[in-house]
């Protein structure tokens, strides 16, 4: 489901340069977007982690 | 992201969350969006596109995919009550009650949202109001409360009319949340959603052509149409679809204390296309109102588990 997060920012980037002819910070959009699976696997791996030490 | 979900670890719990914070990161970039698409066309006829748009690309993805149920006639009346509560009126409501009055005033009344869905719920049966939920959307409300700044609305005679308009959407889609849980439940969200909107098109269809008839279509410059596309697309279908899945899966009131998100991704995203700052003001408003949201959302820890971890 994150993917969906994803596209949406990255369209959300998308229009920004070329609707909006944003500059500047719009560039930032696609590297956090690009990051969210990553955290998202981490925070998942940290929580199964946390749940095998507790059983 | 997981920081706000359950601790069930199974995706299937998570993605109902997932799907939820999805929606409110699209409806939160539609109004800035939508800033760029009013300037060439009329709200109404806006809507007329959102409607039909999304009419066409969800019946369009549900045929390709051989999902497209029909809906059985004893149904029908819960279906076009849906679609007018959560599309038809929600939409023309808003647009309407957001020319008569500011936007600050749409936003703090926009946090009776979820109460309507809590109060519906339990009339209907589909919700229960526990002291968690209450708690969780009492603090995710004051988030936004303190974000917006009580202070800084304008409740006088000339807003009113405006603001009774917004109380009435808020709790026409807070009602939609909490009726449409059993057309989810009983077909699948694609094609509940896709009928919904085309049950709208009926309405919003010939009031957006006849809102059209004194602008010209051809002088539409290509990026209104793009910003256009983006609205019908994530906004408007994506958005709806995932809602209604997410709340086939999810209480009711668990679905509408995701929208106290809003306005934080908005105000989040803004910078990005239209140069505003965030400021230690909304970072804290943002974290009252996770905190809200996380408190309705978790759940309470598996018995086996307690034991175990003593």
């Amino acid at each position: 489901m994150v993917w969906i997060i994803v596209i949406t920012l990255l369209l959300f980037y998308v229009l920004g340069l070329f609707v909006f002819h944003a500059t500047g910070p719009v560039h930032v959009l696609p590297f956090a977007a690009l990051a969210l699976p990553l955290v998202n696997w981490l925070l998942i791996r940290r929580a199964r982690q946390d749940g095998h030490e507790r059983s | 992201m997981t920081l706000l979900l359950p601790p069930s670890h199974s995706k299937r719990a998570v993605a109902p969350h997932l799907a939820l914070i999805a929606v409110q990161i699209m409806f939160a970039t539609w109004p800035i969006i939508g800033k760029i698409a009013l300037h060439s066309v009329p709200s109404v006829a806006l809507v007329g596109f959102r409607v039909a748009g999304a009419a066409i690309m969800l019946v369009g993805i549900a045929r390709m995919r051989g999902t497209l149920q029909p809906i059985k006639r004893s149904d029908w009346p819960l279906l076009i009550a849906s679609s007018l509560l959560g599309l038809v009126m929600n939409q023309l409501l808003f647009t309407k009650g957001l020319s008569l009055t500011t936007a600050i005033n749409a936003t703090l009344l926009s946090t009776t949202i979820p109460v309507f869905t809590l109060v519906v719920g339990v009339v209907l049966g589909t919700d229960r109001a526990t002291l968690r939920r209450l708690v969780g959307i009492a603090l995710a409300a004051a988030g936004v409360l303190y974000l917006i700044g009580p202070g800084r609305a304008n409740f006088s005679s000339t807003t009113h009319l405006g603001d009774l308009l917004i109380v009435a959407n808020s709790f026409c889609y807070g009602t939609y949340i909490a009726v449409s849980k059993n057309l989810m439940k009983r077909y699948n969200a694609l094609s509940v959603i896709a009928w919904i909107f085309v049950v709208g098109c009926v309405v919003t269809v010939p009031a957006g052509a006849i809102s059209l008839a004194h602008v010209s279509i051809a002088a539409i410059s290509w990026p209104v149409w793009l910003a256009i596309l983006y609205i019908i697309v994530l906004p408007t279908a994506g958005a709806y679809f995932l809602n209604g899945w997410a709340l086939a899966r999810v209480p009711p009131s668990t679905v509408a204390v995701y929208i106290y998100l809003q306005p934080i991704f908005a105000f989040a995203l803004a910078p990005f296309i239209l140069g505003e700052s965030l400021t230690y003001h909304t970072v804290l408003a943002s974290l009252l109102i996770f905190a809200g949201v996380l408190v309705v959302t978790r759940r309470k820890r598996e018995p086996a588990l307690i034991t175990r971890a003593r």
